[in-house]
């Protein structure tokens, strides 16, 4: 099994989170919302083409739009392997978490 | 709607693989359109940008599959092609292949040159004190009244080197005698300063010991074999003891000055002068100072005057400078260097010369890939229809051109390899150790094979993608008369670099020539030298020496001298009082000692007055006999006016006996200068013999015998001066056989495309010819009809090199004071050389075409 990178976990989850509406645009606000940081296209870009090739998500063309210049949307959402990757990686990380017994402190 | 500037979405869209185009410019469209609204245009625009560049590494990797798809195809039609046109590849292989032999060769050589002195690790902050007008030396008290002066200096070190007055000394260790002329001296900061590698010793104590010694290893091994010499005694010209305290490396080849030897500087020439830190006037040492990096030495040569007035009173009239180590092997044109220096022009020349001739290859292929373009017009035809693009046809043609340079390089590698130590023994030239396994050197030709390839390949790849597919595929032939003046304009450009070649070449070889049989003024055949040396004991005894060797049969005349002629003998003031002026005027002239028959065993001329004979008791040290620059300089006006005149040397009043025809005592590169001699026993340290042909053996092994009973301690040790003054052209001569190498092989190349572009086009008219014999063409018609066109190409060439040619020998022969004109009769026979040439080469291939039966070329139609 392979694990996620970092970045490919927060993509994953934040496609996820974004349900039927997880394009390109949408994925980078909703990462640079909640890491209080810019994220540029192409480290959102470049990791979604590798987990696409990877059959960790697919992708569908949804509506066209006026601010786009008429051009589709291209909507991400994840696929049965995508989910069972972020369920490896959540185990990982919990069972990574559990054993942590310094937690107190990184929480004050 | 705010939408991104239309030019720069394009260049989004150029970037983008096709299936994300649509979807990834949209994404950039809207998001461009909310920072638009939040933050204008001019950030906008600097975003979508900065993101589109951000972008481009992973759309690289898609440019480059994409770029791959056809190449197995490319591969195989190049190979295909090289196999069908043997001739042709054979002919474009052969030329890039010498081409690039020569270039890498060339560029070994010129990297080796450019790598003197570099292993310092000093190397930026090393510099010299120099005197352009008195050489490379300077006087003792100069380098410690610098470091006073300049607490800026961090070290000083004089090195005293016998090698540059061309003397040589004896050195015994462990019942070994040798002579040497690397044994130097040197202050102990010598080994703060350089870098050298110490086997045994410590470099900040290895010279400490005022009667320490450091030895190279090869010496070591010379002198002691195996055993280890550290504590071992040498004798210095049978002298000075001194004791071994530090072995190191041999000095690598490319430093400007190698010694074997190197002793304490005070213990050796105290023992000569006991004043001799306090001597201004005596410039006989090399000063070398380390300053801190990037330091601005012309703070210091400004103020060098000032501090030589204020240590000796006087005004100083050499202009020292600070030379920096850099400086020294390539651009340093100072008599009295330790070793030989090196060119800059030299390297220079033969960068050019590795250009040319890598051109010429690459010439060759653009017209012999250009006159084959109407037969792959079918496959270029094709390729379109199928649907290639003009850059994919321009990138497989590009493809076949480095194709073609690659294998050529690898035989080019084959021939370095090979070439390499014959370029060492034959042409002198040096090179790294292993450069042909050296990694970046591997990579420098590996670009330098691209770059060939590339070269050649631009232009018929630019030519054969352009073809109309219609007209290729109707088999119309591909003639435009704009090609054809192109092809024309590069055979002249090969014919053009070539003449001039030839006629450098041409020059170099007379002016050679001219030096070689040229009247030197003196007669340096037949004369053996030998050098006794400037030590008390050994001087005392020279007169001893010519008296035993006079008695020997075989031996014609025996004379001594300071030096030999073709060795550059000493500058002195002397003032001369003329007789018709009263003042008094210092002239400085060379003075050369010598005994009593120097005019005849050099077979001189006298013009006026008489020589210097053992009757007249004043000869001894006070009369003197000029040369006739000499008295030009003096300002009299015949040599018979001289006679008689006072001269006054340094408080000692002589008289001019004699005049002597002017002789080329140094080499012909530079003038004569004047020079005067006198008899002057204390400065004897070297022997002439002139020696009959006859038995030339048995006279030298008689004068061993003598040598031996007069100087047993010595061993008998000589050279025929011939050989030595032929030195002086030595790198003349050795750089005029590579040019006329070079030359050569640039002919050769040109000659061997001229034959592809003939047998070409004698293919393409084969049946042409064939229809003009059966209506009755003789051979030699059909023979002029395809050569007639070259005529006019050579005679344009040559009216185009001509001036080029004049402009570089006039430069190559301004370095001789004595040198020939450039004549027009080289110019025109290397025109009439050329043309010669190219009608051989062309000439024998229209011959067989012209001589082949009608039929054979007419049988099929």
């Amino acid at each position: 099994m392979d694990y996620l990178t970092r970045r490919e976990e927060l993509i994953l989850l934040s496609i996820g989170n974004l349900k039927e509406n997880a394009y390109l645009v949408s994925i980078r606000e909703h990462l640079s919302e909640i890491m209080g940081q810019e994220w540029s296209v192409s480290t959102i870009h470049i990791p979604l083409r590798r987990l696409e090739k990877a059959d960790y998500i697919t992708s569908f063309y949804g509506e066209a739009t006026a601010v786009r210049g008429g051009r589709r949307k291209k909507i991400y959402v994840l696929t049965e392997k995508g989910y069972k990757a972020l369920g490896v990686n959540k185990s990982v990380n919990d069972k990574l978490w559990a054993d942590f017994s310094d937690f107190e402190i990184i929480k004050g | 709607m705010n939408k991104p500037p239309e030019k720069i979405e394009l260049l989004l869209l150029k970037l983008i693989k096709n299936c994300e185009r649509e979807s990834l410019s949209g994404d950039f469209a809207e998001m461009y359109g909310r920072i638009f609204k939040r933050k204008g245009i001019f950030y906008a625009i600097l975003w979508y940008v900065i993101h589109i560049i951000k972008l481009i590494p992973s759309f690289m990797r898609n440019l480059l599959i994409r770029s791959l798809a056809m190449t197995g195809n490319y591969f195989k039609i190049a190979f295909r092609n090289i196999i069908r046109n043997k001739n042709y590849a054979f002919i474009n292989l052969t030329g890039l292949a010498l081409g690039m032999t020569c270039s890498i060769i060339i560029l070994l050589y010129v990297k080796y040159e450019l790598s003197y002195d570099s292993y310092h690790e000093n190397y930026y902050r090393i510099h010299r004190v120099a005197a352009p007008f008195s050489a490379a030396i300077s006087s003792a008290p100069l380098g410690p009244a610098l470091q006073e002066e300049f607490p800026e200096i961090e070290e000083t070190v004089r090195i005293y080197a016998p090698k540059i007055w061309k003397d040589r000394e004896l050195v015994n260790a462990n019942q070994k005698s040798f002579y040497t002329d690397r044994f130097f001296f040197a202050d102990p900061s010598l080994f703060k300063i350089f870098t050298f590698t110490l086997i045994k010793g410590d470099p900040q104590t290895v010279l400490t010991d005022l009667n320490s010694v450091v030895i190279t290893e090869s010496t070591a091994i010379k002198y002691f074999g195996a055993a280890d010499p550290i504590g071992r005694v040498i004798t210095y010209e049978n002298e000075i003891e001194l004791t071994i305290t530090g072995i190191i490396k041999d000095m690598p080849f490319n430093s400007h000055f190698r010694f074997d030897f190197v002793a304490r500087l005070d213990n050796y020439y105290s023992k000569i002068d006991k004043d001799w830190e306090n001597r201004w006037g005596n410039s006989a040492f090399v000063t070398y100072i380390l300053l801190p990096p990037g330091f601005n030495t012309s703070v210091i040569t400004e103020r060098i005057p000032d501090v030589i007035k204020k240590h000796t009173g006087r005004e100083n009239g050499d202009d020292y400078f600070i030379q920096s180590l850099e400086e020294i092997h390539l651009h340093s044109k100072l008599g009295k260097e330790i070793d030989k220096n090196g060119d800059i022009r030299k390297v220079r020349v033969f960068s050019a010369i590795a250009v040319l001739i890598l051109v010429i290859a690459c010439l060759n292929y653009i017209n012999l890939a250009t006159a084959q373009a109407s037969i792959r017009a079918k496959e270029i035809g094709l390729r379109k229809v199928a649907g290639a693009k003009r850059l994919q046809l321009v990138r497989q043609f590009l493809g076949e051109s480095v194709l073609i340079s690659t294998l050529a390089f690898a035989a080019a590698l084959l021939l370095v390899h090979l070439m390499l130590p014959l370029c060492r023994d034959h042409f002198e030239m040096y090179f790294d150790t292993g450069p042909l396994t050296n990694l970046n050197n591997m990579i420098v030709f590996l670009s330098i094979t691209v770059l060939t390839g590339v070269f050649s390949g631009s232009f018929p790849a630019f030519i054969l993608s352009s073809y109309n597919p219609g007209a290729a595929l109707k088999n119309y032939v591909l003639r435009s008369v704009n090609r054809f003046t192109i092809r024309n304009f590069l055979v002249v450009f090969q014919l053009m670099i070539s003449i001039s070649l030839i006629i450098c070449t041409w020059t170099i070889y007379q002016q050679n020539e001219f030096i070689e049989n040229s009247e030197k003024g003196f007669d340096y055949e037949q004369i053996i030298v030998l050098q006794t040396g400037r030590m008390e004991n050994v001087k005392s005894k020279v007169r001893v020496l010519e008296d035993e060797f006079r008695n020997i049969p075989g031996v014609l005349n025996v004379t001594a001298s300071v030096r030999t002629p073709g060795r550059r003998p000493f500058w002195r003031n002397i003032r001369l009082v003329p007789s018709n002026r009263e003042e008094r005027e210092n002239m400085s002239i060379q003075f050369l000692a010598t005994d009593y028959d120097f005019i005849d065993t050099y077979k001189m001329k006298l013009l006026a007055g008489r020589d210097f004979s053992r009757l007249h008791p004043e000869d001894e040290e006070t009369t003197y006999i000029l040369n006739e620059t000499a008295v030009k300089m003096f300002g009299f006006s015949t040599p018979d006016e001289a006679i008689g005149r006072q001269i006054i040397q340094s408080n000692r009043t002589g008289k001019i006996i004699g005049v002597v025809r002017d002789y080329h005592f140094v080499s012909m590169h530079t003038e004569i200068a004047p020079m005067i001699m006198n008899i002057f026993p204390e400065n004897l340290y070297t022997v002439s013999v002139r020696i009959n042909t006859d038995n030339i053996t048995r006279t030298i092994d008689t004068m061993g015998k003598s040598w031996n009973t007069i100087y047993p301690d010595m061993p008998f040790d000589f050279f025929f001066l011939d050989e030595a003054y032929s030195d002086y052209y030595h790198s003349d001569i050795k750089t005029g056989r590579l040019i006329s190498t070079f030359t050569f092989i640039s002919i050769f190349i040109t000659c061997l495309g001229l034959f592809g572009l003939i047998s070409f086009s004698a293919d393409r008219r084969k049946k042409e010819i064939g229809v003009r014999k059966v209506l009755g063409a003789s051979v030699s018609m059909i023979c002029r009809l395809m050569i007639n066109d070259y005529f006019k190409w050579i005679i344009i060439a040559n009216i185009i090199s001509w001036p080029i040619a004049y402009y570089v020998t006039d430069i190559w022969l301004n370095n001789f004071a004595y040198s020939i004109d450039n004549s027009l009769s080289v110019y025109v026979s290397s025109g009439l050389l050329t043309l010669l040439l190219v009608i051989l080469t062309i000439g024998f291939r229209s011959l067989k075409a012209a001589k082949e039966s009608p039929v054979r070329s007419l049988r099929y139609e």
